[in-house]
């Protein structure tokens, strides 16, 4: 409904920022109401929508579920006269905490549906990691991997390897952990969640869980690229 | 194992994390009592609670204090804390609340006593007070249910009776100060801290009972502490502590806005309520002060919507004069007012207009009882026709849905009754319709329907109320009467809703026990009861096993009424109203005639010896000293 008013006296500020830590845990709507909170406290000339129940508009890039990471996140909001990049950076991070701040914000380069990949580590702690395991897992993504994938219109099986543009695991005998680097498609249509790889791997390398529900990894998102897979989304 | 790694595992882990916006943490080596205050419920229900961020923000005020928040971890995290042997943990440090000094729970609701025991337990505390060692925490109690500690008595080492953003500080100031002078044991501590005002130590108190189950007497353990305690008030709500900023919570919660507190007590008298009674005298704030204490946290949260909370809002004096300063910079900020507690009587069209901003389209008003002679019986000075009044300009104003709250079991309640609570809302659907046709002639677009909602709860006979020597209906006379209710509500535009009616037999159990409660909530704990005020976990069977097993007769507590001459497990708590004001009104009950309302004349509660400023005792003193 935002566009029946005039943009021309708005300006649009992409923020980048990192969401690690305990905000790992805060959902998409509860950051968002975070936020909103957050730019009201900062004091920056935010721009609200108009009617019954004003909110400041804000567009998030791809999806992260809750209990993953990030060192890549943006949101796109307005502004009501003109700020520069650092005055935003400076207003708003006083106002979130040290596991929610911003790295960047600019005008925006890309277009959000220009996103094409993302990039994660994920870090194991099962203890039954190990070089062979590793391997076993690298072999296993280069495959097909058939997952059923749940979703309103029913189960559905499909092979995500198509969905993973690359994927290696490097065992660290230091904390007997493995971490796995992996690049996923992240793009409206195919989305990827890292998640995915990690019930396949449960599924299919023999690991066994004494309490099914304990966590066994970390995982976090490093960057967002275009299509192309290399270029950093800006 | 630490708690970060069992956050992946549960439901709504953002509920455990703590590091909220406006939290407070301190460094250990300034403090020098750390208190855990903890709530017997989820941490949605406890951070919607005003009287936490109060009492947080008083106590962290001091340097060398550090209170810090706890909540009642869900199932599924209590599954995970006992499995890796994780015991309770505050949500700021994350250090166990058994190395706390002072644990402190907030008690609101009967149901949430079991929770109680099921903290202490997570937390690995000593149930009992008479186990805790030297050094165990103190285990304190404050809020609305501790006019009647007696139930819990065994479980806490020290209650707070009143309001506590003063006394906790007195108390957590004592504390620091016998550690440091090197006199605190256990028994010192709590010795003196009983001959603060407004504290009550149980296990100083020995109750003996008569043959036949009612309290004979009280002994005191020593002489210099009070026969009875008075609770506390905050004398002048203007300059008491307010918070100039508070924490926020990341995950949905029930209240998650601007709580501002206008005025404490009720000038009302209804005689079966107790907050009305036991939050006397009733004390405003001036609309200056509450103007900026908003605005303040306002800038140090930016929240969206501000409510004004207290009991029956629209009895604030100076409403215009609060409302004006709000919306004076409020729709500029985007900010909404809130009016939840408005009042059938007084609510005006005046006033509709002041808070066009309400987003809803429903209305709630209280009759609680359904027939004008019921009505006068419980003192709810409310006629049919304000009800309708307040409708109709609702109805102008576009809303078309009405919320309607009603009281079943009160004392003297016939059939007739019950049948007022139908035609009642029959007559409110009339309106409606009157209000439809009369738009239609002048063009207004239609409105379509029309929802009216009951909710119906049963009476429950609460200390310190006028009816608190009264029965409860039994459980077989209730559910007649729902389902007699559910037979005569034929109109599909009503909406008929209940509450359990085993529920409110449990919670009157608790409401009005005495010390033998306690064997039986020690029981249920042993039973693996908790979440009670949660209906997917309550069980009437348990707790009638529980009773039968302690030897516990839930009749002596509900159908059988108390003697007025009887000891009342809770008259060693003073809470200001005379018990012979309470007498008087219980008559007049009886009598079907109302009381005044002290604004209006003051009917002599009792209430204004315990002073206040900007009080409606002081205003309407000299009618108070002619009817006196
Ligand atoms: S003393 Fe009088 S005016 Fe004061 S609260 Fe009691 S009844 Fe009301």
């Amino acid at each position: 409904m935002d566009d029946i008013h005039p943009q021309s006296k708005t300006l649009t500020v992409r923020l980048g920022f990192y969401k690690v830590g305990d905000m790992q845990f805060i959902s998409h709507l509860d950051l968002q109401r975070f936020m909103k909170r957050a730019f009201v406290r900062s004091g920056l000339p935010i721009w609200f929508s108009e009617g019954f129940n004003p909110h400041p508009k804000m567009v998030f890039s791809t999806p992260l579920s809750i209990g993953i990471q990030s060192e890549c996140e943006f949101a796109d909001t307005k502004m009501t006269a003109p700020v520069t990049p650092a005055q935003v950076v400076d207003a708003l991070n006083p106002c979130m905490p040290d596991t929610l701040q911003l790295f960047y914000a600019a005008p925006p380069v890309h277009k959000m549906t220009d996103i094409g990949y993302a990039s994660y580590d994920i870090r194991i702690t099962h203890p039954q990691s190990s070089p062979e395991m590793a391997s076993a897992m690298d072999a296993l993504f280069s495959s097909p991997l058939i997952l059923t994938k749940k979703s309103k219109a029913g189960d559905r099986d499909t092979d995500i390897t198509p969905l993973i543009r690359s994927a290696s695991t490097v065992y660290d005998p230091a904390d007997n952990t493995m971490t796995l680097h992996c690049v996923l498609c992240a793009d409206n249509a195919n989305f990827l969640n890292p998640e995915y790889l990690m019930r396949g791997a449960a599924r299919d390398l023999g690991l066994t869980f004494d309490d099914p529900a304990s966590a066994w990894y970390e995982c976090i998102r490093r960057d967002l690229f275009l299509c192309d897979g290399t270029t950093p989304f800006l | 194992m630490n708690v970060g790694q069992l956050l992946k595992s549960v439901s709504k882990p953002g509920r455990y994390t703590g590091g909220e916006w406006g939290q407070t943490v301190k460094n250990k080596a300034d403090v020098r009592c750390r208190v855990a205050f903890c709530f017997p419920d989820t941490y949605e229900i406890g951070m919607s609670n005003l009287g936490i961020r109060l009492l947080y923000g008083a106590l962290n005020r001091e340097p060398d204090v550090w209170c810090e928040r706890c909540f009642a971890p869900w199932t599924d995290m209590e599954a995970q804390m006992r499995r890796h042997s994780i015991p309770l943990w505050a949500l700021e440090s994350g250090d166990p609340i058994s190395q706390f000094d002072i644990v402190a729970f907030t008690l609101g609701y009967e149901l949430a006593y079991s929770n109680v025991l099921y903290m202490l337990d997570l937390a690995k505390i000593p149930l009992t007070s008479a186990a805790r060692g030297e050094d165990a925490p103190i285990v304190i109690g404050g809020g609305c249910c501790t006019y009647n500690p007696e139930p819990i008595a065994d479980f806490f080492d020290l209650f707070s009776i009143g309001e506590g953003e003063e006394a906790l500080v007195e108390l957590s100031r004592l504390y620091i100060e016998m550690k440091e002078r090197g006199t605190y044991t256990r028994e010192a501590f709590l010795h003196a801290a009983a001959r603060l005002d407004g504290f009550y130590v149980p296990s100083f108190y020995t109750v003996s009972y008569n043959e036949d189950g009612t309290i004979r007497g009280v002994a005191k353990k020593y002489e210099d502490i009070p026969d009875r305690i008075t609770k506390r008030i905050v004398q002048d709500l203007d300059t008491a502590y307010f918070p100039k900023e508070t924490f926020m919570p990341y995950i949905d919660t029930v209240q998650d806005r601007i709580m501002l507190e206008v005025y404490r007590g009720c000038p009302r008298g209804c005689r079966f309520c107790q907050a009305g009674m036991v939050y006397r005298p009733i004390r405003e704030k001036s609309p200056e002060v509450l103007a900026a204490q908003a605005k303040c946290l306002y800038e140090a949260t930016g929240y969206e919507e501000i409510s004004l909370s207290s009991l029956s809002i629209s009895d604030y004096t100076r409403l215009p004069a609060l409302t004006e300063e709000l919306l004076a910079w409020t729709d500029d900020a985007r900010v909404s007012l809130a009016l939840p507690s408005l009042r059938a009587d007084t609510f005006t069209k005046e006033l509709m207009e002041r808070i066009s901003s309400v987003r809803t389209s429903t209305l709630t008003f209280a009759p609680e009882a359904g027939t004008q002679r019921l009505r006068d019986v419980i003192n709810k000075n409310v006629t049919e026709e304000e009800i309708l009044n307040a409708c109709r300009v609702a109805f102008e104003a576009g809303k078309n849905q009405v919320k309607l709250y009603f009281m079943i079991g009160h004392p003297t309640e016939v059939n007739e009754d019950l049948d007022g609570i139908f035609a009642l809302s029959e007559h409110v659907i009339h309106e409606f319709y009157v209000n439809k046709r009369h738009d239609k002639q002048i063009g207004k677009p239609n409105k379509g329907g029309v929802q009216v909602t009951l909710s119906v709860a049963a009476f429950v006979p609460k200390p310190h109320t006028a009816f608190q020597w009264e029965k409860q209906d039994a459980l077989s006379t209730t559910l007649e009467k729902q389902r007699y209710l559910r037979e005569i509500i034929t109109d599909r535009k009503v909406r008929y809703n209940y509450h359990d009616a085993q529920v409110g037999r449990i919670e009157c159990v608790f409401a009005r026990g005495d010390r033998r409660l306690c064997a039986a909530l020690l029981e249920a704990h042993r039973r693996g009861v908790h979440f009670d005020a949660w209906e997917e976990f309550f069980s009437y069977e348990t707790w009638l096993e529980v009773f039968d097993a302690v030897g516990v007769d839930p009749d002596f507590y509900t159908t059988r009424g108390f003697g007025l001459d009887e000891i009342l497990p809770w008259d060693i708590i003073d809470c200001g109203v005379d018990k012979e004001f309470l007498r008087r009104e219980r008559a007049k009950a009886y009598e079907t005639k109302t009381t005044r309302n002290c604004m209006e004349a003051c009917a002599g509660c009792g209430a204004d010896k315990l002073g206040g400023e900007q009080t409606w005792c002081n205003r309407v003193l000299c009618k108070h000293k002619k009817e006196g």
